[in-house]
């Protein structure tokens, strides 16, 4: 569950007792609340910059490509609840080991240690999902996104995507990529909503889509 | 045409419609082990009782599989990836919560078994190397903080040595002034100072010695270890600039994949940066920079023995990542003529 507490979001632990990043705690009666760190998530820098469209619910099925250490993967699986899952592709073994811990705590959180360019490799552990989310922070990663998406979408299905701009090109104005980017994802998807993160973080917009 | 695909639950054949035409389940404690076996490229047990019970001999996998055709993705794999949670349902899982439980705990099994397979003993190696570069930093800044502190009691000692392990050697062994070096002590200009003072110095230049021992030993890991990685590298660069053109690689298979003008630039990167964004001068050479070969070069013939010794380096590292023929021997005679021709001006 999210929920706004002042200015922060946070969402409710599943996990009462577990912080995962050094994250602030809020205490409700029984329930503990994870403060969600917008310096630390470019989905919860979103949030904090007005994202209007936020469909992440309750048993949701969500693909998550760029899992890294789990800082955002975690605060989702709070969101998704036990009967949602987010199948997290990583493919660097250093951020796997900080990740496999996590998911031993969280079962809602399937690790999966492989190249996101490659959906074939993992594909036998996947759904149709709800959600695509990409942030692998690579010059190709629309269509890595698209590759993915092709497969394991749902149709009229979900995506997020963090692009930064300096992985793809660190001559170029960063508008200007965020453009070409816009173009090369509306052939898939229907942009609706493009958020810059500056100055949460520097030179990186978040397209949210849906499935045409 | 019949195709096939597997699942956590087990290997599934459907037609072109998506229609299931046949399947075998895993046996549900042997899912995990199963499912690794249909993942790789050879037939698994489980593949082979499906096939027995297709009809059709045009048969197309979703993976990659040894004697038959593949279509990524097929129509098996759709239908699965829309189905499976409910093939789940009927096939004895309590709910949806179970059976997603089960899928996690099926990929962390197989994300551990990967992560045990992708180690590799580069890695042990970058870890030596940064610990190398990272004593080195904390040596320098902590000699020059001791040589400004024994230099109340006896400066002249500090501008007489000038090598930081040898003053430190000095502190922690000597510690009083004394004539030494064409120093006369009568002359010093230091103060005195307690010998509680000096005992501190002394504790500190003991704890930097202790340190520099240390350095010395992991070098000599390095170097034992990088024989066995990188021989040929090693042979032509020594094992320590070798462990870190690794280390900014990530891995001897990264490296190995790099053209040789990624190996000339390796470690230049902020350099290259500046140069790509403000067109300032592109880099010449990074770490290689720190070799004899390019420190002994003519300075105006720097930039060619670099991307000459990135040339050689490239291969040399293909080499020592596939284990073929030594060559490190023969590129080092190479590049060692090469140096002598260019410093006689040739
Ligand atoms: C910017 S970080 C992601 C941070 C994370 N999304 C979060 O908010 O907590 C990018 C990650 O993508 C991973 N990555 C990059 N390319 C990838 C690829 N092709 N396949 C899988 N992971 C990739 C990197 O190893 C890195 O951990």
């Amino acid at each position: 569950m999210l929920q706004k507490f002042g200015r922060d979001y946070a969402t409710k632990s599943l996990v009462p007792g577990k912080r995962v990043y050094g994250e602030r705690i809020i205490r409700k009666g029984k329930e503990e609340w994870r403060v969600w760190d917008p310096t630390s998530s470019k989905l919860g820098a979103a949030l904090v910059k007005g994202l209007k469209n936020f469909p992440i619910k309750k048993g949701m099925k969500i693909l998550y490509l760029g899992a890294s250490t789990g800082t955002t993967v975690s605060h989702i699986s709070d969101i998704v609840e036990h009967d949602g899952i987010i199948y997290a592709v990583e493919f660097s073994s250093r951020s796997m080991r900080d990740l496999i811990p996590l998911a031993k705590q969280r079962k809602n959180i399937a690790p999966i240690l492989d190249d996101a360019r490659l959906p074939e490799n993992y594909a036998a552990l996947i759904e149709k999902a709800d959600l695509v989310y990409c942030d692998v922070a690579q010059p190709d990663q629309s269509e890595i996104i698209m590759r993915n998406a092709k497969v394991f979408l749902k149709p009229q299905g979900w995506m997020m995507i963090a692009i930064k701009a300096r992985s793809i090109n660190v001559a170029k104005n960063p508008k200007q990529i965020y453009s070409e980017e816009r173009q090369k994802l509306s052939k898939m998807f229907n942009i609706l909503e493009q958020i810059d993160l500056q100055p949460l973080e520097k030179d990186h917009a978040f397209f949210v889509g849906k499935m045409k | 045409m019949i195709y096939v695909s597997f699942c956590p639950l087990g290997v599934f054949a459907a037609d072109a419609s998506g229609k299931e035409v046949a399947r075998v389940l895993f046996e549900h404690g042997n899912a995990a082990k199963n499912l690794r076996s249909c993942m790789s490229i050879a037939v698994s047990d489980s593949e082979k009782k499906l096939i027995s019970q297709i009809k059709s001999d045009k048969i197309v996998f979703e993976q990659k599989k040894e004697g038959y055709e593949h279509e990524f993705p097929n129509p098996a794999g759709e239908y699965l990836r829309r189905n499976t949670e409910s093939i789940a349902a009927k096939t004895g899982f309590a709910s949806k919560e179970k059976f997603l439980e089960f899928v996690s705990s099926i990929a962390l099994q197989r994300s551990s078994e990967k992560m045990i397979e992708s180690f590799s003993s580069d890695k042990l190696v970058i870890q030596a190397v940064n610990a190398v570069d990272e004593l080195d930093k904390v040596l320098n800044t902590l000699s020059i903080r001791l040589r400004e502190w024994y230099g109340f009691y006896f400066p002249e000692l500090g501008q007489k040595i000038q090598d930081n392990e040898q003053f430190v050697n000095y502190v922690a062994e000597e510690l009083y002034r004394k004539d030494a070096k064409g120093i006369q002590v009568c002359e010093s200009i230091g103060s005195d100072v307690d010998k509680k003072d000096l005992e501190e110095m002394q504790r500190l230049a003991k704890s930097l010695q202790a340190m520099y021992s240390e350095r010395k030993s992991i070098e000599g890991y390095i170097d034992a270890r990088m024989k066995e990685i990188m021989p040929n590298t090693t042979a032509i660069i020594g094992s320590v600039i070798a462990a870190r053109l690794l280390s900014i690689a990530g891995s001897l298979e990264k490296l190995a994949k790099f053209p040789s003008s990624t190996i000339q630039i390796l470690g230049a990167e902020t350099a290259l940066f500046r140069h790509l964004v403000s067109g300032g001068r592109s880099p010449k050479y990074g770490i290689l920079f720190q070799t004899n070969y390019v420190q002994q070069a003519p300075f105006e013939r720097k930039g060619k023995m670099a991307r000459l010794l990135a040339s050689k380096l490239s291969m040399a590292i293909k080499i020592d990542f596939y284990k073929g023929n030594p060559v490190g021997a023969e590129y080092k005679k190479a590049l060692d003529a090469e140096l002598a021709k260019m410093k006689k001006g040739r």
